[in-house]
């Protein structure tokens, strides 16, 4: 991930002069904390995403936040601007454009909150730092149509409460250091209750993981503050390579970076590790190693002619467990806007003047899909790697018409779909498609020509006529809703609710179509992930014919990650 | 006494046989060819023989206009009456213009209507012009009733695959839209003599539902019917559905096999006439 805040930075967070007293903070001090709090962040954010509460490769949370994090700093890094609310405006930009996944598009409210309740003040003392929590705490709230207790609104609702009791209990406590101690340890005591208020939290095992995001941003402040170490991991842990990561590896991907392999194996005796990355080293380049429990992660980026050099490396040094390879080539057509060759989306050419339909799409096939059923541009994205508003934005206005509908397909990029919807003059809709089957269903009743509010309107109603049931790996143990699933298992959401587990894949999908009641359904259309190869996936779409023989079965080539199978029942 | 008007159709106007001879309606026939032999519709070849032989040909059916000469015969057989001849959509076929020239050698006594529809869309205009005909209204009142039944008149039909349509190059502009999915189902409208698309589905349930919801943003209907193309079992329920919608009792007609070689098997339409 990025490690890359310049050097000069790093040492004025560690730098940090212990003064008696913090009666003011101005934007260099706002500039420094942000810093921390994102360097923090960046240090825990994977526990965070352990934190999901469906054990699914879905959103990570850490990484959205983060990822709105590392946006929101951008705006502000270097600078030596002194204005605190001058620093605290663009740090609110930053994020809005940068924000990822719910909690990232709520952490942009709360940063926009922030900023307006400054003002246009030179520097903050405790009374405008409660003010400016107070309206960071309600744009939140207002940003979010159906506000639910339990989440990061919560959290920053205690946050700004504990403050204005401080500072209304003590007149005298003018000092920001205890201020912001009692906030973290308010966002702390909030998190830690956030299971009594959501119960599936609660049956999952887990705290809000938005809230610990932002209680995280708020240690990582004090942590400055007391200068303490920012870059110690409360945790240490093998390093999941997120999509976020292959996500940065893309955008940098140069020649010779054809494919990535990514491969857990567990080595007889002591592993010399500068042997390991040196020998890595002459087969591709964006090595990362990581180790836990006797398990070393390989990561590496290579020539397509080269893709089994790591594996036979690894089965000379131990015993392999698992291999995970993927064309990244192909990853980048579907990222990259088609430049005309043979490989480009079958996009829609809109007219000025026509409704044009920005979907986002997590593989290259239902990009297929997508731009084949009248879609003007496709945003890369889905369950993993949750587009930024930034992202969606970018593309409401490339597309040569003012008047669009926004297809997220995922129910954690409604949020900065909506947001990014607010950030235009063009005239956009969200239709908040929750699944890619869903997107499908909306985008059938697309007419370009047609009225914007009344096919909003037709597309909003096709979504209750489509169900969907999808088929992943589940990322840990657990036990939700009466069914307990081990790390490793398949698992089966029906409309995004786990529904079945099991250990054959096959098995998890006709247990999922049962629950579904296919039979009584004309249609199923199956799209199979990147990682199911198509004769499985043929084998299994005979499965469903021969115990289905209603039901009208289609398979296509998703293309998607993580997710083995995608379908829709209708 | 015999009618001062008599109406003369082409057989995509669907018209019932029995409605036809009913108001002495003269139909000229089009052409099905058929793996390069040509049959006059509904008169060499019959509906059941037509789905009989569709899976077993070489090529996709085509269909050809009637002659100008198939015309003429028709407007001769009319004696001495004022003939009103209404023809399927001149943008969608030749048969117009076929009719049109016949009628030059008949002097101005053969005027020729463009229905700009098809099907019972076409049949409407033909049969409230035979009932006022036979009702012994003059030729500017008929031309009166057929211009308002044209006005009024929908036709919409939600094919069950858009595979023959794209074939007879009829709707180039709609099948684009039809994408990479093999199930889907457009929705359409004959309006203007024109096929355009009402939209998009993918299971035979939803384009029932579809065309059910169009049908009641209509308002009142005079007349409905309900055209299909092999499909009479889901027509019968669709007449039943929507039965209470019009004034009188809707007509099922299975269309014509021209009609069918264009839209495929499976088609359900409305040819729906609202009340004002």
């Amino acid at each position: 991930m990025t490690k890359s805040h310049d050097a000069e930075a790093q040492r004025s967070v560690r730098q940090i002069r212990l003064a008696a007293q913090l009666p003011r903070c101005d934007g260099l001090g706002l500039n420094h904390l942000t810093l921390a709090a994102l360097i923090w962040l960046e240090t825990n954010h994977k526990a965070v995403n352990a934190l999901n509460v469906f054990p699914v490769p879905d959103g990570d949370t850490g990484t959205n936040m983060l990822l709105t994090m590392q946006a929101a700093f951008r705006e502000i890094k270097g600078s030596r601007e002194l204005n605190v609310s001058k620093v605290a405006h663009a740090i609110a930009q930053g994020a809005l454009m940068g924000a990822r996944g719910n909690s990232g598009v709520i952490l942009s409210q709360i940063w926009r909150g922030f900023a307006r309740g400054l003002g246009n003040a030179e520097a903050f003392d405790a009374d405008l730092l409660v003010h400016a929590l107070g309206t960071a705490c309600e744009t939140a709230y207002r940003g979010v149509v159906k506000p639910v207790e339990g989440t990061i609104l919560t959290v920053i609702k205690d946050i700004a409460t504990a403050a204005e009791q401080a500072v209304a209990g003590e007149p005298e406590q003018r000092d920001l250091r205890q201020l912001l101690a009692v906030c973290a340890k308010a966002a702390a005591e909030a998190v830690a209750r956030t299971p009594e208020q959501m119960p599936l939290l609660k049956q999952a095992g887990v705290v809000d993981a938005g809230g610990k995001g932002l209680a995280l941003l708020l240690d990582g402040m004090l942590r400055h503050l007391r200068a303490q170490p920012l870059d110690i991991a409360e945790v240490a842990e093998i390093v999941p390579l997120d999509l976020a990561a292959v996500g940065a590896a893309l955008d940098a991907a140069e020649p010779g970076q054809e494919w990535e392999v990514v491969l857990d194996f567990r080595p007889r005796g002591v592993l010399h590790l500068p042997t390991l990355y040196r020998r890595l080293e002459q087969i591709g380049a964006s090595i990362q190693v990581g180790e836990g429990e006797g398990l070393y992660r390989v990561h590496v980026h290579l020539l397509r002619t080269r893709r089994h050099e790591p594996i036979e490396l690894a089965e000379e040094l131990g015993t392999v467990v698992k291999v995970h390879m993927e064309n990244l080539l192909d990853q980048m057509n579907d990222t990259r806007a088609p430049a005309g060759g043979a490989e480009a989306l079958p996009l829609s050419a809109v007219k000025p003047g026509q409704l044009a339909v920005v979907a986002v799409s997590p593989g290259l096939g239902l990009s297929r899909v997508m731009a084949s059923l009248g879609a003007a541009a496709i945003v890369s994205g889905g369950q993993t790697m949750n587009p930024s508003t930034q992202d969606i934005l970018q593309a409401i206005g490339d597309v040569p018409t003012d008047r669009v509908i926004v297809l997220p397909n995922n129910k954690n990029i409604i949020s900065a779909a909506i947001q990014a919807a607010e950030m235009t003059v063009k005239q956009v809709r969200v239709v908040p498609t929750r699944t890619v089957p869903q997107g499908i269903a909306a985008l059938l009743n697309l007419v370009p020509d047609g009225d914007l509010e009344t096919v909003q309107a037709c597309m909003e109603r096709a979504l209750a006529a489509v169900q969907t049931g999808e088929v992943t790996t589940s990322s840990r143990s657990a036990n939700v809703a009466g069914v307990a699933i081990q790390e490793g298992q398949f698992v089966g959401l029906h409309n995004t609710q786990l529904k079945a587990a099991g250990d054959a894949l096959a098995a998890v999908v006709l247990a999922l179509l049962e629950e579904m009641q296919a039979s009584q359904h004309e249609l199923a259309t199956f799209y199979y992930g990147a990682d199911v190869s198509a004769e499985a996936a043929t084998a299994m779409a005979a499965q469903v014919r021969t115990d289905y023989p209603n039901l009208t079965v289609e398979l296509h080539a998703g293309g998607q990650p993580h997710y083995h199978y995608i379908f829709s029942i209708e | 006494m015999p009618p001062a008007v008599r109406i003369v159709t082409d057989s995509n106007a669907d018209l019932p046989a029995a409605l036809a001879a009913q108001h002495a309606i003269g139909v000229v026939p089009s052409l099905l060819n058929l793996d390069g032999r040509s049959y006059r519709e509904g008169v060499d070849i019959s509906r059941t023989e037509f789905y009989e032989r569709l899976p077993t040909l070489k090529q996709p059916p085509t269909s050809a206009a009637p002659s100008t000469g198939d015309f003429e015969a028709v407007f001769r057989a009319c004696g001495d009456a004022l003939v009103v001849s209404i023809n399927l959509a001149s943008k969608l076929s030749a048969v117009y213009n076929a009719a049109r020239l016949a009628a030059e050698s008949f002097g101005g006594r053969v005027t020729v209507i463009d229905s700009a529809s098809v099907s019972m869309g076409q049949g409407w205009q033909v049969l409230a012009a035979a009932e006022a005909a036979t009702a012994g209204a003059g030729l500017e009142a008929v031309l009166d009733i057929v211009r308002s039944v044209q006005r009024r008149v929908r036709l919409m039909a939600a094919l069950d695959t858009v595979e023959y349509l794209r074939r007879s190059g009829r709707a180039s502009s709609l099948t684009t839209l039809m994408g990479e999915l093999l199930q889907i189902k457009p929705l359409i409208e004959i309006a203007n003599g024109e096929v355009r698309a009402l939209g998009r589905v993918r299971t035979r349930e939803k384009a029932r539902d579809s065309l059910v919801a169009h049908i009641e943003a209509l308002g009142p209907l005079e007349r409905l019917a309900v055209v299909h193309t092999a499909a009479l079992a889901d027509a019968q329920a669709l007449a039943a559905q929507l039965a209470p919608r019009a004034a009188e009792p809707p007509v099922v007609v299975e269309a014509t096999s021209i009609l069918a070689a264009h839209v495929g098997p499976g088609t359900l339409g409305l040819a729906a006439l609202t009340a004002d």
